[in-house]
C-alpha cells in the first residue's frame, strides 16, 4: 500500500489554512499599455474567450487589466500584443490579474 | 514522517520477511490468474484474503487507518486499482470488464513481519497504449530495483523510475511514496518514484523497502474519490502500479515477493 509523500502532505496543509487560492486563466495580449501594464483576453480551455464578470453574451468579454509579475519583470521577459499568457487572478476582483507566464509557441502563422 | 532511523533487518529477520513474501507472491499469482472479464474486485479480494488466512498470514490492509480525519479504515485485503484508478481502490461488486486494466496491491503479516507487492495485469485483450503503460510500469520496478544496489543511495531509486518513464512519455506520480517495511507496513525511509541520481539516504545492507513506482498515462496528478481513498490521475488517463519487497543485501538486491520463485 502506497503511503502518502510526506511532501506532498505538508503543503496541502498549507495551502488549505491560509490563503485563498488564485485563479488561473490563459489569455492574450491585446494591447500594451505604460508601466508594465497590459490588457489580457482571457481565453477558456476551449479556446474561445472567457467571460469572468457578467454581462451580455453579446458584446465581447471585456479585458484585464494586468501587471506583469515581478519575477517576470527582474527577468525582463518581454510580452507583446498576440503572446498567449498565463493570468493570476484575485477571487475578489476578477477584473484586474498578474501575468506569471508568457506560453511558447502559441502564435499561429 | 520522515522522522525516524532506518534501522537494518539481520539475516534471521530477513528470513521471516522471506517468509512473508514468499506467501504474499502465492496469493497475488491466484489473485492474477482469477482475473477475466465478469469477475468483481471484491471475488479478488476474498481470493487474497482467504489464501493468507489458510496459510496462517494475516492481510495486513484491511482495517488500515486513513491518513485524513473522517475517513473509515481501509475496508479491503487487496487494493483493487483498475483503468485510472492510481492506487487504494476499494474491492466492490462492480465486475472488471475486457479490455481494463486492474492493478493488485496486498500486504501480509506473517509471524510479525510485514511485505506488500502489487501487480498490474490487463483483463483480456487491451489496446496498445494499455500494454506499453503495463510493460513501462514492470520495467520502471526492475530498474529501482537493480538500483537497489548497497552503497547507492535513494534518488539512485528514483532516477532510475523517473527517467525510464519520462523517456517513453508517460509520467510518475509524486503524491505517493515506496517506503521502508519490516516490522510495520511504512517504516522510513520514504522511497520517492522521482529524484536525482547521487542524493539521499546512501542504502546500507540489510534495508527492507517497498518499491513501488506509480505511473500515468497523462499528467501526474492525483484527485481522490468521495470515499477517502481512491486516487485517480486527475486528468482520468490510465495508471500502472507495481511493487516489490526489496531487501538490500551485500551482494545486491533480492526481491523477496517475486512471484516466479513462488
Amino acid at each position: 500500500m502506497a503511503q502518502r509523500s510526506a511532501r506532498e502532505a505538508r503543503t496541502a496543509d498549507s495551502n488549505g489554512k491560509s490563503k485563498s487560492p488564485m485563479i488561473e486563466v490563459e489569455g492574450e495580449v491585446v494591447d500594451t499599455l505604460p508601466n508594465t501594464m497590459f490588457l489580457v483576453r482571457p481565453i477558456g480551455p476551449n479556446g474561445k474567450p472567457l467571460r469572468l464578470v457578467t454581462g451580455s453574451d453579446e458584446d465581447e468579454p471585456p479585458a484585464i487589466l494586468a501587471h506583469l509579475s515581478g519575477r517576470m519583470r527582474l527577468r525582463f521577459i518581454r510580452v507583446g500584443v498576440g503572446d498567449r499568457v498565463k493570468l493570476e487572478l484575485s477571487p475578489y476582483d476578477l477584473t484586474r490579474g498578474r501575468i506569471t507566464w508568457r506560453l511558447r509557441n502559441e502564435r499561429v502563422e | 514522517m520522515n522522522a525516524g532511523k532506518v534501522v537494518a533487518k539481520t539475516p534471521e529477520q530477513i528470513e521471516g520477511m522471506r517468509a512473508s513474501g514468499r506467501l504474499l507472491a502465492r496469493a497475488l499469482a491466484l489473485v492474477v490468474e482469477a482475473v477475466e472479464p465478469g469477475v468483481t474486485t471484491n471475488a479478488l479480494n476474498t481470493v487474497a484474503d482467504e489464501f493468507i488466512r489458510d496459510h496462517g498470514g494475516t492481510p495486513s490492509f484491511l482495517g488500515v487507518p486513513a491518513g485524513s480525519p473522517g475517513v473509515a479504515p481501509f475496508p479491503g485485503s487487496i487494493c483493487a486499482s483498475t483503468n485510472d484508478v492510481i492506487v487504494h481502490g476499494i474491492p466492490s461488486g462492480n465486475a472488471l470488464q475486457e479490455g481494463d486494466i486492474i492493478g493488485v496491491d496486498c500486504g501480509v503479516i506473517l509471524d510479525g513481519w510485514h511485505s506488500d507487492s502489487a501487480v498490474t495485469v490487463a483483463v483480456g485483450e487491451v489496446d496498445d497504449e494499455a500494454e506499453r503503460l503495463i510493460a513501462v510500469t514492470r520495467n520502471a520496478l526492475d530498474a529501482a530495483v537493480a538500483a537497489a544496489q548497497p552503497g547507492n543511495r535513494l534518488g539512485d531509486v528514483g532516477a532510475a523510475v523517473q527517467g525510464l518513464v519520462e523517456r517513453a512519455g508517460f509520467s510518475v506520480v509524486r503524491r505517493f511514496v515506496g517506503h521502508g517495511i519490516g516490522r510495520a507496513m511504512h517504516e522510513p525511509p520514504q522511497v520517492p518514484n522521482f529524484g536525482t541520481a547521487g542524493t539521499g539516504a546512501v542504502l546500507a545492507v540489510g534495508t527492507a523497502l517497498a518499491i513501488e513506482p506509480m505511473v500515468n498515462v497523462g499528467g501526474p496528478d492525483v484527485r481522490f474519490d468521495t470515499d477517502g481513498w481512491t486516487a485517480r490521475s486527475a486528468d482520468g488517463s490510465l495508471s500502472a502500479h507495481f511493487e516489490h519487497t526489496v531487501v538490500v543485501g551485500a551482494s545486491g538486491p533480492m526481491v523477496l515477493t517475486s512471484r516466479a520463485a513462488s
